[in-house]
């Protein structure tokens, strides 16, 4: 019973705000504001799909934040209003994203600096490249494909839902189908049996972190693309808000648990959870203190479930 | 802690506090002015609310956690602080009390539910961005005055080279030395952190200990917000979020690992003055304030790797 109510809690859960948000006002859960607020969840989607494989791993990605801003700023000055710029700038900012990530991967894993300050040191060592870089007035627009792909539509489906349904979908395959998936797993969840079994845990990490960093790229285009203008601020609640994800997720922090269709599910419940609160005309102040309930709410629900499960 | 462990532990100290002489000779050089009494004020200045969030993030590290919001905490306290100027609760003692209780109450939420197993990461976090509303609550804009004989108090200079925040942080530094250096629940800190299981089959009584770390540490924050009380003379209730990733860096820098049960405040103590004295070098050099993010970052980074690499004696398992 307890098992059935672990899997399927986070599902009641986004049901049953959604069914308070129809409550107090109908015409929010209409197919088309519902379908809104999933389109403005898609850039948290792709980071905290990130987030989870590093978490997977046993790892922690603090950098997200810095990458964001990094792909906006670059983003933006490269597209500079000119809609044929915008391969280029796809190109540049995906590969920057993986730059960080087997940055970090490679300083996390052969280096042997801990996840937490690796990821932390990036972020302070970015946001100065990116203030160097912009001067502290970042400039440049963005128009055309990114600026389509975040906000145009097909039928009544924004191409953005499509485009996060495809790279989940990958992602699933992935984790779940290949070899690469499994070795993932079995790094999580441990590592020195993994390492004894032949898979090179090292370089397993590393890619994990890439991958986050390729994610968390898209993520930032996402975003940009919603924008279209080049902010300093943008994405700076997206490292907590990814972990938040993660854990509603029920991705354990020791590693080795991970259902993406839980983290998406995660992240769209955070997004309906803030649609919400805006509804009910809660402050800043109010959304923060219901984010961090709901957070060491739901880490403490796990834990229950999962020590009973245990016994 | 044992003479000979204390002995061991403070000739693992020495080669921060030489990059901290360095430093110093090096900037001094370079900079004439930097060396001046008025620059080490304000180097004082800067270090003494680090030096205390700093010492709290020590125990909690020390049990392999951490302590994410401590800076949520420092900008709660300022707010609380600044409330005196709307006039609904006009003592600044009060005030001062109403702080401590809403620190110790973070504190005892954090110990508790790590105890019970949340990743000290997501259970500090959480609380982070609780602390961080109910400040935003209280101070949706930065502002407010301080009752001005608390103010003053907390950024008193006199003698020419002491101030108060001076004295606080330094005797906050030595209280909490002497907290885990020499007394029983220190050295159970080191024993939880070193081996939660083994600690427990001893008799230490684990989950006293975690809860206390964590209240130590919310307490610190508390300290911390009064002294940045002390300059800016009003609440701000996002001010206080470079504390927390300072106040780890400082703790990583000084030696104490996230390994658990590794490392201590003399360490912390350097590593503090070394983070608070790099943006002054920093400036004294005139490098461009833009630029001092990416020096801070790479030091950060390679100070870490030479403290895992060479000062550690234990290494990751599956190394």
């Amino acid at each position: 019973m307890r098992s059935i109510l672990k899997n399927t809690i986070l599902y009641f859960l986004l049901l049953g705000i959604i069914v308070v948000i129809g409550i107090i006002s109908p015409q929010s859960v209409l197919p088309n504001q519902l379908m809104i607020v999933i389109a403005q969840s898609v850039p948290l989607i792709l980071a905290a799909a990130g987030q989870s494989i590093v978490i997977l791993v046993g790892g922690i990605d603090l950098s997200i934040y810095s990458v964001i801003m990094l792909t906006n700023v670059v983003s933006c000055s490269i597209i500079a209003g000119n809609p044929e710029n915008n391969l280029t700038a796809i190109v540049v900012c995906l590969l920057l994203g993986v730059l960080v990530g087997l940055i970090n991967g490679l300083g996390i894993n052969y280096a042997g600096i801990p996840d937490f300050v690796m990821t932390l040191g990036m972020s302070v060592i970015l946001q100065g490249i990116v203030y160097t870089y912009s001067k502290g007035s970042p400039i440049g627009s963005i128009r055309g494909f990114l600026a389509t792909l975040s906000n145009g539509k097909l039928w009544s489906i924004p191409y953005s839902v499509i485009f996060v349904s495809v790279v989940v979908g990958l992602l699933m395959f992935m984790l779940y189908k290949t070899t690469f998936g499994k070795r993932l797993y079995a790094t999580g969840g441990n590592a020195v049996a993994s390492k004894i079994s032949g898979v090179k845990v090292k370089l397993i990490r590393t890619t994990a972190y890439a991958l986050c960093g390729l994610l968390t790229a898209m993520s930032g285009l996402m975003l940009s693309g919603f924008v279209r203008v080049a902010s300093l601020g943008l994405g700076s609640d997206y490292v907590m808000n990814s972990i938040a994800a993660t854990i509603l997720g029920g991705a354990a922090f020791s590693g080795g648990l991970l259902r993406l269709e839980n983290t998406v599910v995660g992240a769209l419940l955070l997004g309906f959870l803030m649609n919400l609160l805006t509804i009910l005309n809660v402050a800043q102040s109010g959304k923060y203190i219901m984010q961090g309930i709901v957070i060491v709410g739901i880490a403490y629900a796990y834990l229950i479930f999962r020590r009973s499960s245990n016994e | 802690m044992s003479y000979n462990s204390s002995f061991k532990y403070i000739k693992r100290s020495l080669p921060l506090f030489a990059v901290l002489v360095i430093m110093f000779a090096f900037t001094g050089i370079l900079s004439p002015t930097f060396l001046k009494v008025e620059n080490m004020m304000n180097i004082m200045l800067r270090l003494s609310p680090l030096l205390v969030a700093s010492c709290g993030q020590t125990f909690v590290i020390l049990l392999s956690g951490i302590d994410m919001s401590l800076g949520a905490v420092v900008s709660l306290t300022t707010s609380v602080i600044a409330l005196g100027s709307i006039g609904s609760i006009s003592s600044p003692i009060l005030l001062v009390f109403l702080s401590f209780a809403l620190g110790i109450g973070f504190g005892l939420l954090n110990g508790y539910f790590v105890y019970k197993g949340i990743a000290p990461i997501i259970m500090t976090i959480g609380t982070s961005v609780i602390a961080k509303g109910i400040a935003l609550i209280i101070r949706p804009i930065p502002g407010g005055m301080v009752s001005l004989e608390l103010a003053e108090f907390l950024g008193l200079e006199f003698g020419g080279i002491f101030s108060v925040p001076m004295i606080i942080s330094f005797s906050f530094f030595l209280f909490l030395m002497w907290i885990l250096h020499w007394t029983r629940f220190g050295r159970h800190l080191y024993a939880t952190g070193a081996n939660r299981d083994a600690a427990k089959r001893a008799g230490v009584e684990v989950k006293k200990t975690i809860i206390l770390a964590y209240v130590i540490s919310s307490i610190s924050a508390v300290v911390c917000g009064l002294l940045v009380v002390g300059q800016i003379w009003s609440g701000d209730a996002l001010i206080g979020e470079v504390y927390t990733m300072d106040s780890v860096t400082s703790v990583l820098v000084g030696g104490t690992t996230f390994t658990g049960g590794e490392g201590g405040l003399l360490g912390t103590f350097a590593g503090a003055f070394i983070i608070s004295m790099l943006s002054n070098i920093l400036n004294m050099l005139n490098v461009f304030s833009y630029f001092q993010y990416i020096i801070k970052g790479l030091i950060l980074i390679v100070s870490i790797f030479i403290s895992f690499r060479f000062f550690s004696r234990r290494r990751k398992v599956y190394e």
